[in-house]
């Protein structure tokens, strides 16, 4: 048989289900793939060699022949025929036991070579031990619960305070013939055995009496509903508080074969007691017959196989040891028959007298519970439960005890886990940094952390009492019950807003609530989340940037100079203050997005490149500029603006004052200046200049007549003197004289200075370059404070420097005119910081929104160069 | 003076308003045997009387007159005496005085610091052309 004839070639061997085909009449595996190997680590070769019995666990074997034999016989079976999936115990090669889920199905009859019939079963496997393991640990106790009643064979009745039966385990139909649904909504005294009835009701009355988990033992004989007495021993635990369960919980167990057995005893004891000293030869047949009671009871509790159920005699030793036993303690009954119970305890438990001290309480009250960690063969421990109980004989003496245990290490193991993650989630939960609260539907608190308390200032009792609708502040309540109705509805699965609480003290805190909705299973709406976040010192640090902003504000619109705000990349106003407007003559809507050279009466160009600039700079001051009010009018300002960066967008502030009446009084002190400039130059020249030059002509007269050579020699050094005198006076005087220039162009005030400085400097080269673009146009002021400039730059070099070769330039950078001197002087170099001449030089360059840019090297020379920003209609 | 050609000597006529230059130009010039100054003016008004009243062959032009400019006078005395020669001997050496002498007609432009021996070269020079 290959997989090929299964039609399933390629999947058999890529499925991560196992594979597996067996023949039915061998038991042997034929097919078996990877995935198989992966579950149960038998390999390929390994696997086609076994007989698939090897894979079920011995307590399943038998089940498993018969299973398919019958297949084998008749081509069917239930679990073949349903394809049930099947949930199974499997045996790996390790040993180990696995969970697998398994389903079977037939293969159509295949003819071997000897023409004969034969049947294969297919079972697809798999592996769901980790999925049990999970499913186990995530089960709610409850339902464990529930399946451990549904399986027992114990029967367990929930009834309510009346003794109405609100529930019973299907196990009670094996035990007294009625279906659980039959029973359920009857009173329970209709079962009871007359004789019965006041004692049960008495063992209700007392269980009724101790709520909660205090279980009373309980006896009575009930009738089967084919009409004979069952005699029920149990417990009762009033369980009618918990929410849970709310009801009477009944724990019984059929005993009516261990009574019989018990009352054969006690009745052959009688006759013992009666006919011991005549009839001696009968008590081996009453001893048989003990023994073959016992025989009975013995297969009742050995069929118990999750229970450990043994005996021990009234001294401790074990006497009999159930299949449930083993499998649980791990003794083997020849193991442990006649030694002492106590094996079974932990030292620590020996060592304080545990074994003893629950025979005792036993063999006292009837009854000890045996709740405890108990000592496997193998030294391991388990966490075991059940009871002792004193077993006697119908004489009343104390034959010895009887001991029922289950392994609930597994069920311990989960609920330890359980407890673990709840208090992880508890102890998040308590030491969030934020505030986290269970909210009912209506609004009340449920569950709440400490970071709460500390945000809303009530302490926990106080708080639970209340809604979180009694302490949210009034005006945020709507939008906050608007959006939890809409979590309701299911229309938003969160929301989050910011809101404020008042704290108990009656002040108000600001909180971010992000809220949203747990939901039960079925769908339906259990309770709210809410996480909340103190926001108050954002909500302070908020307030004051706007108060600050405020402020700002309040400078901006009283401040007396023009200011607004451009966007510097589409180059419109987008704010204006008061001042601007009055000076313009503007309303604040008609300047709101108006262009930039609207405004400014210069040429777009020049104001772009002005823009650009600021940008680049960060920091720009016009010292004049024209601004166009609306009548067309121009108005004279200084401006000063900075680049703002808003991220995305950079922006520029500017500043502008009226310089107006600065400009007037600042011409009359210029013409107040030059005047008196210009009366000193006069004065000079026509006085003291045309003495010294009639002195030296005097004194080379003087000179011409002398006879005497050395006199000569005096004279002509006097003359020297005079004239180096009257030199100085001269180039004093030319400087004073560049008057009234404003309106010449600057290349030729430039020119004419290059010319003067040349005649006053024959021994030094001064060449003058003129570049393209330069404007013939007068630069006005500027010009002339220029020239001025450049006439310093040209003394130092010509005195100071010693310089042999000057060379004059103007040329164009842009929008800006470049005058530069260059020398090939002596230089200076860094560590010749510019004098009071250079530093003074830079002032009045700024004063004229100039830079002056000086580079200079010892050796090397000299550089000034002036940067002079030309404006509207002065490019070349 | 008619029929004298032995040694013609040069006639020389000065403008200067600074008295004592101009009586020291006056002994200057007198002492030379090979120049007459034949006239002196201390100012703009004075020089033109002159100009029209006598021949000169050179004339030593200042600046700065108190009723004017010197160099506006060179057109008067190219007037009546066109081949005169125009020497400005100048304390300030103003370069836009300078450039209007020049423009003006001009010959030489001299500065008053200048040696006196090349005074008198230059004013031989123009005088004889």
């Amino acid at each position: 048989l290959r997989p090929r004839d299964l039609g399933i070639g390629h999947l058999f061997e890529r499925v991560r289900d196992a594979i597996i085909v067996a023949d039915a009449h061998t038991g042997r595996i034929v097919l078996w793939n990877p995935a198989a190997t992966e579950i149960f680590g038998y390999s390929v070769s390994e696997a086609l060699e076994m007989d698939v019995e090897e894979l079920v666990p011995e307590r399943l074997r038998e089940r498993h022949r018969a299973g398919l034999a019958r297949y084998r016989e008749t081509g069917h079976g239930p679990y073949v025929d349903s394809r049930e999936l099947l949930d199974l115990p499997a045996l790996r090669k390790s040993g180990g036991e696995i969970r697998i889920e398994m389903s079977l199905s037939t293969i159509e009859p295949v003819r071997d070579v000897g023409d004969e019939e034969r049947r294969y079963a297919l079972a697809v496997v798999r592996d769901i031990t980790e999925r049990k393991t999970t499913e186990e640990a995530l089960r709610e106790s409850e339902e464990r619960f529930h399946a451990l009643v549904q399986n027992s064979l114990d029967i367990v009745m929930v009834t309510d305070a009346q003794g109405t039966i609100r529930y019973v385990s299907p196990s009670v139909e094996r035990v007294l013939g009625y279906r659980s649904e039959e029973m359920v909504g009857t009173s329970t005294a209709e079962y009871v055995h007359p004789e019965d009835l006041e004692g049960a009701l008495g063992e209700l009355a007392e269980a009724a009496a101790k709520p909660g988990v205090h279980p009373v033992a309980v006896e009575t004989r009930v009738r089967h509903k084919e009409g004979s007495w069952r005699h029920l021993e149990g417990i009762a635990n009033n369980l009618l508080d918990d929410p849970v369960v709310g009801g009477m919980v009944f724990n019984h167990r059929d005993v009516t074969e261990r009574k019989r057995g018990e009352e054969e005893i006690r009745s052959l004891n009688e006759e013992l007691e009666n006919r011991v000293k005549e009839r001696t030869a009968r008590l081996e047949t009453a001893l048989a017959e003990l023994r073959s009671s016992e025989e009975r009871y013995r297969l009742l509790v050995e069929s118990a196989e999750d229970y450990a159920i043994f005996m021990v005699d009234p001294g401790g030793r074990v006497l009999d040891w159930n299949a449930g036993a083993e499998r649980i303690f791990g003794y083997k009954e020849e193991d442990i028959v006649g030694e002492q119970g106590s094996i079974l305890f932990t030292p620590e438990d020996i060592r304080s007298g545990a074994p003893e001290r629950e025979l005792e309480k036993a063999r006292e009250e009837g009854r000890a519970a045996d709740e405890r960690s108990h000592l496997r063969k193998d030294g391991s421990r388990f966490w075991a439960s059940g009871f002792v109980r004193p077993v006697r004989d119908s004489a009343g003496n104390l034959r010895g005890f009887a001991k029922v245990a289950r392994d609930i290490t597994e069920r311990r193991r989960t609920e330890d886990e359980l407890r673990a993650s709840e208090e992880r989630f508890r102890a998040t939960f308590d030491q969030a940094a934020v505030g986290v609260a269970h909210l009912g539907l209506d609004g009340r608190w449920l569950r709440v952390n400490n970071k709460l308390f500390e945000i809303t200032g009530y302490p926990r009792e106080e708080l639970l009492q209340k809604t979180f609708q009694d302490i949210t502040h009034s005006d945020d309540l709507g939008a906050d019950l608007e959006q939890a109705r809409q979590l309701l509805a299911g229309e938003i699965e969160t929301y989050s807003m910011e809101k404020r609480y008042i704290k108990k003290d009656g002040s108000t805190v600001w909180i971010n609530l992000t809220g949203s909705l747990v939901r039960e299973p079925s769908g339906e709406p259990a309770y709210f989340i809410a996480v909340i976040e103190d926001i108050s010192e954002r909500k302070k640090a908020e307030e004051a940037l706007s108060q600050s902003e405020s402020r700002y504000r309040a400078v901006v619109e009283q401040s007396a100079d023009g200011i607004y705000l451009v966007d510097a990349g589409a180059g419109r106003i987008l704010e204006t203050n008061p001042a601007l407007r009055d000076m313009l003559g503007y309303g604040a809507e008609e300047l709101r997005g108006m262009e930039l050279h609207g405004i400014v009466a210069h040429d777009p160009e020049d104001v772009y490149a002005n823009v650009e600039r600021t940008l680049r700079e960060g920091w720009r001051f016009i010292r004049e500029r024209g601004y166009r009010r609306k009548d067309g009018s121009v108005v004279e300002v200084e401006v000063a603006a900075s680049a703002i960066d808003y991220g995305d967008t950079q922006v520029i502030c500017a500043a502008i004052r009226d310089i107006t009446e600065r400009k007037r009084a600042e011409e009359a002190r210029r013409e107040i200046r030059d005047a008196e400039r210009r009366r000193i130059a006069r004065d000079l020249h026509d006085g003291v200049l045309q003495d010294l030059s009639y002195t030296a002509a005097a004194i080379g007269l003087l000179m011409l007549q002398a006879d005497e050579e050395k006199l000569k020699e005096q004279l002509q050094a006097v003359i020297d003197a005079v004239r180096r005198g009257a030199e100085g006076l001269r180039e004093v005087v030319n400087d004073l004289r560049i008057e009234d220039e404003d309106g010449r162009p600057f290349a030729e005030m430039v020119e004419s200075l290059v010319r003067r400085n040349r005649t006053m400097a024959k021994h030094v080269e001064i060449s003058m370059d003129v570049g393209e673009r330069v404007p013939a146009t007068p630069l006005g002021e500027i010009g002339t404070q220029a020239s001025r400039l450049m006439q310093e730059a040209l003394t130092n070099a010509r005195r100071h420097a010693g310089a042999k070769r000057i060379s004059v330039s103007l040329r164009m950078d842009g929008l800006e005119l470049i005058a530069e001197v260059a020398d090939d002087g002596v230089g200076f170099g860094p560590e010749t910081l510019p004098g009071v001449g250079l530093s003074s030089m830079r002032e009045r360059a700024a004063v004229i929104g100039c830079d002056l840019e000086i580079e200079s090297e010892k050796e090397w020379g000299t550089r000034v160069r002036l940067r002079i920003p030309l404006s509207e209609g002065l490019q070349g | 003076m008619t029929g004298e050609a032995v040694t013609k000597r040069i006639r020389a006529m000065l403008v200067e308003d600074h008295p004592d230059f101009r009586a020291l130009m006056g002994v200057l010039l007198n002492s030379q045997s090979d120049i007459n100054l034949v006239a002196q003016a201390g100012s703009l008004a004075e020089a033109r009387d002159h100009a029209a009243t006598f021949e000169f062959d050179v004339v030593i032009l200042d600046l700065g007159l108190p009723d004017g400019h010197g160099e506006d006078l060179i057109a008067d005395f190219r007037r009546s005496n066109p081949d005169v020669g125009v020497l400005i001997l100048s304390a300030s050496l103003d370069p836009a005085g300078i450039e209007k002498a020049t423009r003006l007609g001009a010959d030489e432009i001299m500065d008053k610091l200048a040696p006196l021996e090349e005074v008198l070269g230059t004013v031989r020079r123009l005088g004889s052309a």
